[in-house]
C-alpha cells in the first residue's frame, strides 16, 4: 500500500506526468498518513472550537498541564518555514529548531519508526493549511518536573521506544500500531521514568488520578481474545464494541479522528497485528 | 478488565453491595435499566446487519424506528423517585441540559431512521456512529463509568 503509493508518486514525478497531479498525490498520502498518526486529535482545541492543528488543547498529566503548540505553516506563532530536517529532527526525535528537547508529552518515541518519507509527506500536508495566528500557550509543568535540558538524558536512557522487528506478514500493522497509530502511549503499561513496558506491549495501563488509562487490547483474556478480527475492524471503524456500549474518552478521538479515516485494509492490517500479540 | 473485577469483588465484599442491591429493587431504576438495555441491543443488532454478519439489511430500517421509538422515552426515565444506581446527582440538579442530551439522542436516532431508509452503507453507518456518540455523550456527563 505504501510502497505502492510512494512508486506512484515516483512514477508521476519522474514519469514527466503532470507536476500537479504528483503534488496533488503527495498531500492526498500527508493527509491520509497525518489522520493515521492523529496529529489532530492533540494539537487542536476541540473544547473551545479551536481550528484544525493551530494547538492549544491541554493535555492533563501527573507532570502538570501541557499546551500543545500551533502546527498549522503561520511562520510566526506556527511552523511555517521550518526545513524539512527541522521538522524531522522535531517529529522523531523531539528535537526542537533552537536545539531543545521537547517533553515526551509530544509522542515522538513513538514516531521515531515512521519513515522519512512518511514524515515529510505529513509536513507537506501540513504547509497546505491555511496558517492560523495563535501563539502558544506556556506549559503549566509541576515543580518538580525537570527541565527541558534534562530530557536530553531522558531521551539517551529512554528513547525511541525499541520495539523488536515486527513477524513476517504484521509488518504494515505494526507501522500502524506502534509508530503511526502511538497506540502503546496509552494502552501499554509504564515503567520507571515513563518508559513503556515493551514486553506488555498494549496489555493495558492502570487507570490513575491523572490518567483514564486504558485496557488491554492485546490477544490475552483481559483483552481481546474474545474479540473477532471483524469486531476489531469495527470498533475501530465506528465505536461499537461487540456488546453495543461505544467507546468514550481518549479512544473515541482516536477512533473519530484517526481509526475511521483509515482504509479497510489498514484496519484489518491493525486488527490481525493486535490479535497475533501473546 | 481484572481491576473491574476485583472491583465488583470489593464492592460485593462490603455493605455497599447491599445498597446496590436494594436499588436494584425499586422498580423505576429496573424500567429504566431495561429500556436502556432494549436500546442497546438494538446497536448490537444493527452492528450485526452493517458489518453484513447477518444477511438483513431490510431489518436495518426496522431496528432503527424501533430505537427512534425507544429513545423518546429516555427523558422521562429519571423521575425523582428512581435516584440512585449509577446515574450521577447531577441528572437530578440539571434537568434541561438532560432534556437537551436526550433530544440529541432522538435527533440523532431519527437520522439512522432517514439514512436507513434511502441511504447507502456509508451514510448508515456515520448516521450510526452519531446515534452511539448521543448515547455516549450523555453517558459521559451522568453515567457513574463502569470501574
Ligand atoms: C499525544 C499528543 C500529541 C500528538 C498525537 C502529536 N503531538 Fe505534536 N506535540 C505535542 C506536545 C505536547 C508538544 C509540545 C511538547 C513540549 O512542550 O515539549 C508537541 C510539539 C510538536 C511540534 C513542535 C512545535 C513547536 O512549535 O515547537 C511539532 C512540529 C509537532 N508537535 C508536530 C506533530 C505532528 C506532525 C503530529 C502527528 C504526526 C503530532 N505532533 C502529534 C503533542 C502531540
Ligand atoms: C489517548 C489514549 C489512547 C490511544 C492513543 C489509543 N487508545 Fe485505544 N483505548 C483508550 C481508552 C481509554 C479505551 C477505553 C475506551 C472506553 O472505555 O470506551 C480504549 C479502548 C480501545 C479498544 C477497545 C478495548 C475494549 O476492551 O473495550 C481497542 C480495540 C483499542 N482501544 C484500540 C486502539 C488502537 C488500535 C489504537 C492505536 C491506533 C489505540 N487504541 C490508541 C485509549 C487510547
Ligand atoms: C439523557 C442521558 C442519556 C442518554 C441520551 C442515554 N443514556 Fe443510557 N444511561 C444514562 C444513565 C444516567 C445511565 C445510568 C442509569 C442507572 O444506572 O440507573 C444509563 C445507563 C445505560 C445502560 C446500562 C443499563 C444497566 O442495566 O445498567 C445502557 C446499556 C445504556 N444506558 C444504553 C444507552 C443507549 C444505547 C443510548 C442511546 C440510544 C443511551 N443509553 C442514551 C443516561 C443516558
Amino acid at each position: 500500500m505504501k510502497t505502492g503509493l510512494a512508486a506512484l508518486a515516483l512514477l508521476l514525478l519522474t514519469g514527466g506526468a503532470a507536476p500537479a497531479a504528483a503534488a496533488d498525490d503527495l498531500l492526498a498520502r500527508g493527509a491520509y498518513l497525518t489522520a493515521a498518526a492523529g496529529c489532530v486529535s492533540c494539537h487542536t482545541d476541540k473544547e473551545n472550537d479551536g481550528t484544525p492543528f493551530a494547538g492549544g488543547h491541554a493535555i492533563e498529566s501527573p507532570y502538570g498541564i501541557f499546551y500543545t503548540p500551533n502546527i498549522t505553516p503561520d511562520s510566526e506563532t506556527g511552523i511555517g518555514g521550518w526545513t524539512d530536517d527541522e521538522f524531522l529532527a522535531a517529529l522523531r526525535e523531539g528535537i526542537a529548531p533552537d536545539g531543545s528537547h521537547y517533553y515526551p508529552a509530544f509522542p515522538y518515541p513513538s514516531y521515531a519508526g515512521m519513515t522519512r518519507d512518511d514524515a515529510l509527506a505529513i509536513k507537506a500536508y501540513l504547509d497546505s493549511l491555511e496558517p492560523v495566528r495563535q501563539p502558544n500557550k506556556p506549559n503549566e509543568l509541576r515543580w518538580f518536573v525537570p527541565g527541558r535540558s534534562a530530557m536530553g538524558l531522558w531521551k539517551a536512557l529512554n528513547s525511541p521506544w525499541d520495539y523488536a522487528e515486527p513477524a513476517a506478514g504484521l509488518e504494515r500493522g505494526a507501522y500502524l500500531v506502534r509508530h503511526l497509530g502511538h497506540c502503546g502511549e496509552c494502552h501499554t503499561p509504564r515503567g520507571a521514568g515513563g518508559r513503556l513496558k515493551l514486553s506488555q506491549e498494549l496489555a493495558g495501563s492502570p487507570k490513575t488520578a491523572s490518567s483514564e488509562g486504558a485496557p488491554a487490547i492485546d490477544n490475552s483474556p483481559d483483552g481481546l481474545a474474545d474479540w473477532a478480527l471483524s469486531d476489531i475492524e469495527f470498533y475501530l471503524e465506528l465505536g461499537m464494541r461487540p456488546d453495543g456500549d461505544f467507546s468514550s474518552g481518549g479512544m473515541a478521538a482516536v477512533i473519530e479522528d484517526n481509526t475511521s479515516q483509515l482504509t479497510p485494509a489498514d484496519r484489518q492490517a491493525i486488527a490481525r497485528y493486535l490479535k497475533n500479540l501473546r | 478488565m481484572l481491576i473491574r473485577l476485583t472491583a465488583v469483588c470489593v464492592a460485593l465484599a462490603l455493605p455497599f453491595g447491599a445498597i446496590a442491591h436494594e436499588n436494584q429493587k425499586n422498580p423505576e431504576i429496573r424500567y429504566r435499566h431495561a429500556i436502556m438495555e432494549t436500546l442497546s441491543n438494538q446497536f448490537v443488532a444493527m452492528g450485526l446487519i452493517l458489518q453484513a454478519k447477518v444477511d438483513r439489511p431490510d431489518e436495518m430500517a426496522v431496528n432503527a424506528r424501533a430505537l427512534a421509538e425507544n429513545v423518546r422515552l429516555i427523558a422521562g426515565l429519571f423521575p425523582d423517585n428512581s435516584k440512585g444506581a449509577k446515574a450521577l446527582p447531577l441528572i437530578w440538579d440539571e434537568p434541561e441540559k438532560v432534556a437537551q442530551a436526550a433530544q440529541r439522542a432522538v435527533d440523532a436516532a431519527d437520522a439512522l431512521v432517514a439514512a436507513a431508509t434511502d441511504g447507502n452503507r456509508q451514510a448508515i453507518a456515520r448516521a450510526f456512529k452519531a446515534a452511539g456518540d448521543s448515547c455516549k455523550g450523555c453517558h459521559e456527563r451522568y453515567k457513574e463509568a463502569d470501574d
